[in-house]
């Protein structure tokens, strides 16, 4: 039979051990968590309400997630190609797509090696006009420590 | 006062209770987290059978014994379970599918289909399906047919029937 002193040396020890684990999660966060927060954060950035000057601010900071040369094939129209031109069209649309709320319902991601990962998720937007849910398929990869968008392809999900 | 509450809430044996009620929650969360998953069908690809907003049980379990049948309505997951589109099965594995003037063509025949109420001139060249391959379309075929996502969808997809 274990003593009182005994049994609260290892509560505390479990504690303590259960403490540690949680602050290394939080201030080493694994690949996977990284890039998970960096997209929830993309998109409570386009939710966000902005006008005029903070409007590009907001561009910019949505802009920041994506690689430099990033390609984004949304399905609809031609592709866009690279950040800049993303910061330019984001900025421009603000007050139009800060009506819609864009909200990350599913996320798989699977870290293929430490510079790239592929990410599948499903994307809905709710607007005047009702939900349309799409999914998508996105390579990250990463540059100076962070993890960046390089690639937003769609998934058919129903193929004519 | 305080005892004769409680004693209206938790009875006559509170422990008793106390395990029903933890019973009951273990049940609601399994079943309705993993088996009969609640799902809003949002816009009206599926009207007039399902309106733009009505709550509907998926059973995940509907296709461990048999396959999806021609007629039922099912969900399709995205990436996940969490968003899902609603659509019902009109064309089965190893099947031709055509659409000719709003009217869907299995194996060059027309299917019979009560459900569908309005039908605008859909047209779709025939296509065969894998075999594991369904075709889904929503019940609405009044809208607009670059509106309304249907079309070829693997077995994998489906999460389960839509009940209710």
């Amino acid at each position: 039979m274990l003593r009182r002193a005994e049994l609260r040396i290892i509560a505390i020890t479990a504690v303590v051990v259960a403490a540690a684990a949680f602050a290394w999660r939080a201030i080493f966060p694994s690949d996977e968590r990284q890039i998970r927060g960096q997209l929830t954060r993309v998109a409570e950035e386009v939710n966000e309400q902005r006008q005029g000057l903070s409007a590009i601010a907001g561009a910019a900071d949505v802009a920041s997630a994506f690689a430099d040369d990033v390609v984004i094939d949304l399905g609809e129209g031609a592709p866009i190609r690279g950040r800049d031109t993303l910061m330019g069209i984001v900025a421009r649309l603000q007050p139009r797509t800060s009506r819609y709320e864009v909200r990350i319902r599913d996320m798989d991601v699977r870290v293929d090696n430490p510079r790239s990962a592929s990410v599948d998720l499903s994307a809905t937007t709710a607007g005047e006009n009702g939900m349309d849910a799409r999914e998508f398929q996105l390579l990250m990869v990463k540059r100076n420590g962070k993890w960046l968008i390089a690639r937003v392809t769609p998934v058919k999900v129903l193929e004519k | 006062m305080a005892h004769g509450v409680g004693r209206l809430i938790f009875g006559e044996n509170p422990r008793r209770t106390t395990v029903r009620i933890l019973i009951l929650a273990a049940v609601s969360v399994v079943t309705f987290g993993w088996i009969l998953i609640p799902v809003r069908a949002e816009g009206i690809s599926m009207m007039p059978t399902y309106r733009n907003g009505s709550l509907n049980l998926v059973n995940r379990l509907a296709f461990l014994v048999k396959s999806p049948e021609r007629g039922d309505i099912v969900a399709i997951r995205l990436a996940g379970p969490h968003a899902v589109y609603i659509k019902r099965i009109v064309g089965l594995p190893g099947e031709r599918i055509a659409i000719a003037d709003g009217t869907v063509r299995i194996n060059g025949r027309s299917l019979d289909e009560p459900y569908v109420r309005n039908r605008s001139g859909w047209t779709m060249a025939e296509v065969q399906l894998g075999s594991d391959e369904y075709f889904l379309i929503g019940d609405n075929r009044g809208m607009r047919e670059e509106e309304h996502d249907f079309g070829r969808a693997h077995r994998s997809r489906i999460v389960g029937k839509v009940v209710f």
